[in-house]
């Protein structure tokens, strides 16, 4: 035999989803109120939410993180490209190393030059950087 | 193509009014379900977002083999308890299915409801039932979620989920019968 307020839950289950009525011998039974008014509470929406402003952070986020996808995909396109260009200079060089020959006595003999050329280089970028710093810092 | 079809693709080409759309259609359900696991409403706001974050990245994986609601009742959930376990805050552990007997809090129920409706009560004697129990109610009555679809969101067996169904609910009425026969005792 089934349980009376199986019987109940079930008949109230069925009317929710497809509007069938609640037969006569239930509607006497004194749990059915009760089961009723617990069944409406359950579907009410409750109180408490969201905060009106978490759709807009939501989308700030996704909008950021689209952003974020791009910038990386314009990164690796810069780094691709730039990697073709080095490959292709390495290449030709090493294919027409003759065709080069006067440009590496060019190099040759203003070595000294080029050196001193790139540590000047590198010593500006060096003292820029530093006083950079020591302007953030104070 | 139907509209569901359209958000996704166009949250898939990062249309952001599509994504504002698919925030707007369901911040309820992804709310309702991670408070059920989460009573602490920052808690479920951080889960609420980390849900839409993750359904961002993930909806190239969504095949339509469920309703996309269900999918997202699942990211949620899965996220939820995820985050329960990180803060270790899961207010009904230890309970086990032979102690069906839920606590009335600090103050006696008469007390309750001198103070609050019997709908208040009601909330009550529902935020102390194990978080399982919780959960299919609210996918059930409140998202009105079928059985199968709260086992595709939830991963528990239909059987089990209308067992959860049947206690929850019965002893909530047990609990308001007998607060309504003790309060009609005293009058």
């Amino acid at each position: 035999m089934k349980d009376k307020n199986f019987e109940i839950q079930e008949m109230l289950d069925q009317r929710l989803r497809t509007g069938t009525t609640v037969p006569q011998e239930l509607t006497e039974s004194e749990d059915i109120n009760v089961y009723e008014f617990i069944y409406s509470e359950l579907a009410k929406e409750p109180e408490d939410g969201l905060p009106m402003s978490f759709k807009a952070n939501v989308v700030r986020e996704f909008q950021a993180q689209n952003k974020r996808k791009s910038d990386w995909l314009f990164y690796w396109i810069v780094v691709g490209i730039s990697l073709f260009g080095i490959l292709s200079v390495i290449l030709t060089i090493t294919f027409f190393w003759e065709a080069f020959s006067p440009l590496w006595l060019l190099i040759d003999r203003f070595k000294g030059l080029i050196a001193i050329a790139l540590v000047g280089i590198l010593a500006f970028k060096l003292l820029e950087n530093r006083s950079f710093l020591s302007s953030s810092r104070s | 193509m139907d509209e569901e079809h359209r958000i996704i693709l166009g949250i898939i080409k990062g249309d952001s009014r599509a994504f504002s759309l698919l925030v707007d259609r369901y911040q309820k359900l992804v709310f309702h379900v991670a408070k059920k696991v989460l009573p602490e409403q920052a808690d479920a706001e951080d889960v609420a977002q980390e849900v839409f974050i993750k359904i961002h990245k993930s909806i190239g994986t969504f095949k339509f083999q469920s309703k996309l609601s269900t999918w997202i009742a699942s990211i949620t959930y899965f996220t939820a308890i995820n985050h329960q376990k990180k803060n270790k805050r899961d207010f009904t552990e230890g309970y086990t299915e032979d102690s069906l007997q839920m606590d009335d809090g600090q103050e006696n129920p008469e007390e309750l409801m001198e103070k609050k409706s019997a709908a208040q009560y009601l909330r009550q004697l529902t935020d102390q039932l194990p978080e399982k129990y919780r959960i299919v109610l609210t996918l059930f009555h409140l998202e009105e979620f079928s059985i199968e679809e709260i086992g595709e969101t939830t991963g528990i067996p239909e059987g089990t989920i209308k067992n959860y169904l049947f206690r929850a609910r019965r002893m909530l009425k047990d609990k308001i019968t007998n607060h309504i026969n003790r309060d009609y005792d005293e009058r």
